[in-house]
C-alpha cells in the first residue's frame, strides 16, 4: 500500500511537470467557483431570460490588472459547472428514457455523450471560427471556457424538453416547451455573447466601425438561430 | 497532526509505520517494533483475536516470537523456496495484516458511514483503506449477475470514470484539494445501500414502480451520506448541493445498470 501511493505519487509529479502546462487549473478552478445561490439564480435565469440586467461586474486584482469578478459574485459570469452537470444530467436522462421505452443498453450512455460533445464542439468551432473572421479581440477573460460554458448553458433548455417529453404532455405541449426552451436559450446567449462581440467604447478593445459592426450583429444572430439545429439533434433521444 | 488521534480510525497510520519500517535495510538490528509504540498495542483488536486466539495484550505476542525478527524484519533462513512450501518465515505478518484488510474496521466504518443522523466527523475518512470499496463493488457486480445482468466491465467503466470525475470535479471546487485514494474510498463506502438493492434484484425484479422507488430512495441515501462526509472533508462553504447532484448522477448512472434489462433490440441489432 505504502509503495502504491509513492508510485501514484511520482506518476502525478511526472504528469504536473510535462502536462501541467496544458490544462490550466487555476483558471478553470476560477470557472467552477460557484455557490449554490448563483446556480439557482442562473438556472432561472436561463429559463426566463427576459427581464435581466446584462453588465458584467469587474473589479481590480492585486496587481492592478482589471478582470471579472468569479461567478460566485456576479450572476452574468459564465461558469462551467452548470454546463457540465447539464451535459451528464442529458446523458443520464437519454439513457433513463430508453430505458423506460425497454430499449437500454448501457452502450447508450457512450453514444449519447459522443453526440453531445461533438455538438458542442461543433458550436464552439463556429463561435471561434466567426470571431476569427470577424477579428473580435480576446479581452479580460479566457476565450476558450467562456465559450465552452455558453455553449454548454443550451443543455437546460434541452433537459426541460426532455422531462417534458417524459412526463408524456401530449404533441403540441410537447413542442411549445421545446420552442419555448429555445427561444429563451437564444435570448440568452444573444444578450451575453453580446458584450464579447459588440465591445462597449469604454473597454480596452479597439473601436469598430459600423460595417464592421452590422456584420458581427448579422454573425450573433447566426450563431443564435442555430441553436435550434444543434436543440433539435441534441432532443431525439 | 492526525496521526495522533489513534480512535478506531487511525489503524492505517501505525500500519504505514508497520511498512516503513518493513522496508528498511535489514542488517540484522531487531526493529524494537512493538516495545516503545503503545500505538501498535492498541490497534486491531478484533483482528487480531481472530487470527491468532490471543485476546491479550500485543506485547506478549511480540515478545513470544524471535525478538530481532518479529515484526517486519522477515530474515528467510532458508533458501527461496520457502517461499513456495508451507513453512512459512519466520515472523511472518498475518495474511490479512499485510494486506490491510481488517474486517471488524470495514464493517464499523461502514455502520458509521450509512446512519443517516450522525454527525459527520472530519476524519472519519483519513485512512482511505479501498479494501471496503472493493468488496462493495465486487458484491454489486455479483448480485446483478444473478439478477441475469452480467455487467461487470460496465460497472468497472462507470465507477473509474465517475470517481476520476468527481476527483477532478472537487478538487477544481474546493479551495483544499482531495486526493483520489479518499475520493474513492468515499464513494465506494457510500454505495452500500445501492448494493443492498442489488441484492433485492435478484429476488424481486426492479422494473416496475416498487423498483423505481427503492432505486430512487437509495439513491438518495448514498448520494446524502457522500455529499456530507465531502463537505466535512473538503470544508467547502455553502456548497454541498452542488457536490451531491454530480455525485447522485453517478449513483443514478449505477442505479440505471441494476434497474434496467438490456433490451432486446440492443442499440443496433436487427429484432
Amino acid at each position: 500500500m505504502q509503495l502504491g501511493q509513492s508510485a501514484v505519487a511520482a506518476g502525478q509529479d511526472y504528469v504536473q511537470k510535462n502536462l501541467g502546462g496544458l490544462i490550466p487549473v487555476s483558471v478553470m478552478k476560477y470557472h467552477f467557483n460557484v455557490s449554490n445561490s448563483y446556480v439557482v439564480k442562473k438556472i432561472r435565469l436561463l429559463l426566463f431570460p427576459w427581464r435581466h440586467k446584462w453588465s458584467r461586474r469587474v473589479h481590480r486584482t492585486e496587481n492592478g490588472q482589471p478582470e471579472w469578478q468569479p461567478p460566485r459574485d456576479d450572476v452574468n459570469s459564465p461558469d462551467l459547472y452548470i454546463p457540465l452537470m447539464a451535459l451528464v444530467t442529458y446523458i443520464l436522462l437519454a439513457a433513463l428514457y430508453s430505458g423506460l421505452q425497454a430499449r437500454f443498453h448501457p452502450e447508450i450512455l457512450g453514444i449519447t455523450a459522443s453526440k453531445a460533445l461533438a455538438v458542442v464542439l461543433l458550436d464552439f468551432i463556429f463561435v471561434k471560427l466567426g470571431c476569427y473572421f470577424l477579428n473580435i479581440q480576446g479581452g479580460m477573460s479566457n476565450q476558450v471556457l467562456d465559450v465552452l460554458a455558453y455553449d454548454g448553458y443550451k443543455f437546460v433548455g434541452v433537459i426541460m424538453t426532455l422531462i417534458a417529453g417524459l412526463l408524456n404532455v401530449g404533441r403540441t405541449l410537447y413542442s411549445l416547451v421545446f420552442l419555448y426552451s429555445f427561444f429563451a436559450t437564444a435570448f440568452f446567449l444573444l444578450r451575453s455573447l453580446r458584450h464579447m462581440v459588440l465591445p462597449d467604447a469604454s473597454a480596452t478593445a479597439a473601436p469598430v466601425n459600423p460595417a464592421q459592426r452590422s456584420r458581427r450583429i448579422t454573425f450573433l444572430f447566426l450563431v443564435a438561430v442555430t441553436q435550434i439545429v444543434y436543440m433539435g439533434i441534441l432532443v431525439r433521444v | 497532526m492526525w496521526q495522533d488521534n489513534n480512535n478506531v480510525y487511525g489503524a492505517s497510520s501505525s500500519q504505514n509505520q508497520y511498512y516503513a519500517q518493513g522496508r528498511a535495510p535489514q542488517q540484522g538490528v531487531p526493529l524494537q517494533f512493538y516495545a516503545p509504540s503503545p500505538v501498535g498495542s492498541t490497534f486491531y483488536p478484533g483482528a487480531r483475536s481472530s487470527l491468532d486466539g490471543n485476546v491479550g495484550a500485543q506485547g506478549s505476542i511480540a515478545q513470544q516470537g524471535a525478538p530481532p525478527t518479529y515484526g517486519g524484519n522477515i530474515q528467510p533462513s532458508g533458501g527461496w523456496w520457502t517461499a513456495f512450501g508451507t513453512g512459512g518465515f519466520e515472523g511472518e505478518p498475518p495474511l490479512l495484516e499485510e494486506l490491510g484488510i481488517n474486517f471488524s474496521h470495514i464493517r464499523a466504518k461502514s455502520l458509521a458511514v450509512l446512519n443517516p443522523l450522525r454527525q459527520v466527523d472530519e476524519r472519519i475518512m483519513d485512512d482511505a483503506d479501498l479494501a471496503g470499496p472493493l468488496l462493495f463493488f465486487l458484491c454489486f457486480g455479483t448480485f446483478l449477475l444473478f439478477s441475469g445482468k452480467p455487467q461487470f466491465g460496465y460497472i468497472y467503466g462507470v465507477g473509474l470514470l465517475g470517481s476520476a470525475s468527481i476527483y477532478m470535479l472537487l478538487n477544481l471546487m474546493s479551495e483544499k484539494g482531495i486526493d483520489a485514494y479518499r475520493v474513492v474510498s468515499v464513494l465506494g463506502y457510500c454505495l452500500l445501500p445501492m448494493v443492498g438493492v442489488g441484492a433485492i434484484s435478484v429476488g424481486v425484479t426492479l422494473d416496475g414502480l416498487i423498483g423505481y422507488v427503492l432505486s430512487s430512495l437509495s439513491i438518495i441515501w448514498c448520494t446524502y451520506a457522500a455529499s456530507g462526509i465531502f463537505v466535512a472533508v473538503l470544508r467547502m462553504s455553502d456548497q454541498r448541493f452542488l457536490v451531491a447532484y454530480p455525485v447522485g448522477l453517478l449513483y443514478g448512472c449505477f442505479a440505471l445498470l441494476s434497474v434496467f434489462n438490456v433490451g432486446v433490440g440492443g442499440s443496433g441489432s436487427a429484432k
